[in-house]
């Protein structure tokens, strides 16, 4: 009964009056990996920001960390808007036939980090005005790493380096690829940094794709069904779980932005009952303490013959 | 004198109760269950797997049915084939790399991958002179991904050679296979131990094989070396995930091994032979508890 009257109270709080730092939980954004559809995380950050929807911390793998870090640094879903729609293929890409023969990928990856020092003026993590983090994958220990201080560029790169296609990073004493990896979807991370409430945003669904025909073609297409598969797994840790419809869209098709970018608002728009209830019920009320149902059981009786 | 009944039916029901406990119908009495083994994918590491079979042979463990990811689905076939462990560690004795990676510098520019794969599908060939999966001795299925469609696909009938190769055609170093309309690549990328198989045939009881633990490497060089690493991660991640599903697990040590170290093979089989004596307790106790089990549901 108490506590009934205490959670209503605190409902009522939430409700009414506006969210001081310490009455409502920290929300984490973690954005999936899934190349071009990332676009769809504009749509998503648009939305959020809107609604006016808090957000505490953003971490990402591969794109996630892309669109998560250039909104961590300006927190303007115009700009990140304007950014995605002039980005073409070619900023990120810049192929080197010769480095397919002589070095670990065709990509070298110096574009993609010249393309971050643009849009994100500030040099060092610690200097986003969001707190942010990167996943990585260690590709001689096989583990994760969380890029969460220092260069952003880097970070971005590392977390982006499909292998095969992007030369490993060599970076802080290790070679790093893409978070996708180990983990496609940080949910994991967000909460080890303390977050109470997950929104998580998979751009990974449905990997098909007819159109293969070279080494690269083969190489990225078994990256995204593992991504894809990876992806299946540690989605189900999240809170609110927003899937934006862009399973149509090839992962390297940058021609479907628009596409992308509104089937993640349509996604975020979809989810803000859920987000809203998550945000105005934390913390969760405590199931009716345990010990309880114990002192409730009934001793064992036992009869024997006649007794 | 009442008392006494009291006592002596008190007696002899915990007599017959500790009877139905120990001298219960012997354990060769019991219902059979359907036992499958798993093989999981892990290249050179699955030398392991010849020697979990050769222990389970001697031990007598009966399996019914062999599922098998990428060197998984290699070993499974070939001990499929002639039920013979002495056979398959001949084989394994013998094996060298270049059976089985007929690397083509041109097909890396104008293909799919740099290793065409012909080569294992002969090596198949010869080790298995049945053409099809129907006619080997034991139940198998081998697993592949549809690089399409990203989907699993379960070679239980048709070629060995086709099915084998299909499995074991690791992305961005083999060729991807065209067979039955598809393109075909390493079963790892979508399951790379299949225990969801097993049990879609019907196992009661499934014996896995997890060869994926510890991928570190330090020595990666070029292009192919970052593919293979990448590839053993993301296989590794996969069956940290399936591998809870297995009714016993066994984890040969073989962490330490390279995935394309061929010189170890010995000390594969070594961990595999260990490993399995060590779940041998387990497994004598899982068949029994499913066959009793079994007993008392149908009387």
């Amino acid at each position: 009964m108490k506590n009934e009257v205490i959670n209503y109270f605190k409902q009522f709080l939430t409700q009414h009056t506006p969210l001081a730092d310490s009455s409502r939980p920290r929300v984490a954004l973690a954005l999936g990996g899934g190349a071009a559809r990332g676009f769809a995380h504009v749509g998503v950050l648009r939305v959020l920001e809107q609604e006016k929807i808090p957000v505490d911390l953003i971490v990402g793998t591969s794109v996630g960390s892309l669109i998560g870090a250039i909104y961590a640094h300006h927190l303007n879903s115009f700009e990140l808007e304007w950014t995605a729609f002039t980005l073409q293929k070619e900023d990120l890409f810049d192929f080197g036939v010769l480095s397919a023969f002589t070095g670990m990928g065709l990509v070298k990856g110096d574009r993609l980090e010249e393309f971050v020092r643009t849009k994100v003026p500030v040099a060092d993590i610690e200097q986003l005005k969001l707190p942010f983090a990167a996943v990585a994958t260690d590709l001689n220990r096989g583990t994760r790493v969380v890029l969460e201080s220092g260069s952003v560029a880097k970070a971005v790169r590392a977390s982006s380096s499909i292998p095969g296609v992007f030369t490993p990073l060599d970076y802080q004493g290790k070679l790093l690829v893409d978070g996708g990896l180990v983990e496609n979807i940080p949910i994991g991370l967000a909460r080890e940094k303390g977050a109470d409430i997950v929104i998580a945003v998979d751009i990974s669904e449905n990997v098909t794709n007819f159109d293969i025909s070279n080494l690269v073609d083969v190489v990225l297409q078994s990256v995204n069904i593992v991504f894809s598969e990876n992806t299946a797994y540690k989605k189900k840790g999240a809170d609110i779980l927003l899937t934006p419809a862009v399973d149509d869209f090839g992962m390297f098709d940058f021609t479907r932005k628009k596409q992308c970018m509104q089937a993640g608002i349509e996604a975020a728009e979809k989810a803000l009952p859920e987000i809203r209830k998550a945000i105005r019920e934390w913390p969760k009320p405590v199931p009716e303490a345990r010990a309880s149902v114990a002192l409730q059981r009934r001793p064992g009786r036992f009869k024997f013959f006649g007794s | 004198m009442y008392y006494g009944f009291r006592f002596i039916m008190l007696f002899l029901l915990v007599f017959s109760a500790s009877c139905a406990s120990t001298n219960g119908p012997a354990p060769g009495d019991l219902p059979k269950p359907k036992i499958a083994l798993v093989l999981g994918g892990g290249a050179a590491r699955g030398f392991a797997h010849v020697g979990v079979i050769r222990a389970l042979e001697q031990e007598k463990v009966p399996i019914d049915l062999i599922v098998g990811t990428s060197v998984g689905s290699l070993i499974g076939a070939i001990y499929a084939h002639d039920l013979n462990s002495f056979e398959l560690e001949w084989t394994a004795f013998s094996l060298e790399k270049e059976h089985i990676f007929d690397f083509a510098v041109l097909s890396a520019l104008t293909g799919m991958g740099p290793v065409k794969g012909d080569r294992i599908e002969e090596f198949v060939r010869a080790k298995i002179p049945v053409a099809n999966i129907e006619n080997l001795k034991l139940p198998f299925a081998a697993v592949a991904t549809d690089l399409n469609r990203g989907t699993r696909v379960v070679l239980d009938r048709g070629s060995v050679a086709k099915a084998v190769h299909a499995s074991s055609s690791i992305p961005g170093v083999f060729n991807p296979v065209e067979y039955q309309g598809r393109y075909l690549v390493d079963g790892g990328v979508i399951d790379n131990i299949p225990i969801s198989v097993a049990r879609e045939k019907g196992a009661d009881i499934v014996i896995a094989v997890d060869i994926s633990e510890n991928v570190a490497n330090f020595n990666i060089a070029n292009l192919f070396d970052v593919m293979i690493q990448s590839v053993n991660i993301m296989f590794a991640e996969n069956v940290a995930y399936k591998k809870r599903d297995a009714d016993i697990l066994i984890a040969p040590a073989v962490g330490n091994v390279a995935m394309l170290d061929f010189t170890q093979k010995k000390r594969c089989m070594q961990a595999g032979i260990e490993a399995t004596q060590r779940a041998m307790p387990e497994i004598r106790k899982k068949i029994e508890e499913w066959g009793r089990k079994i007993e008392a549901e149908s009387k």
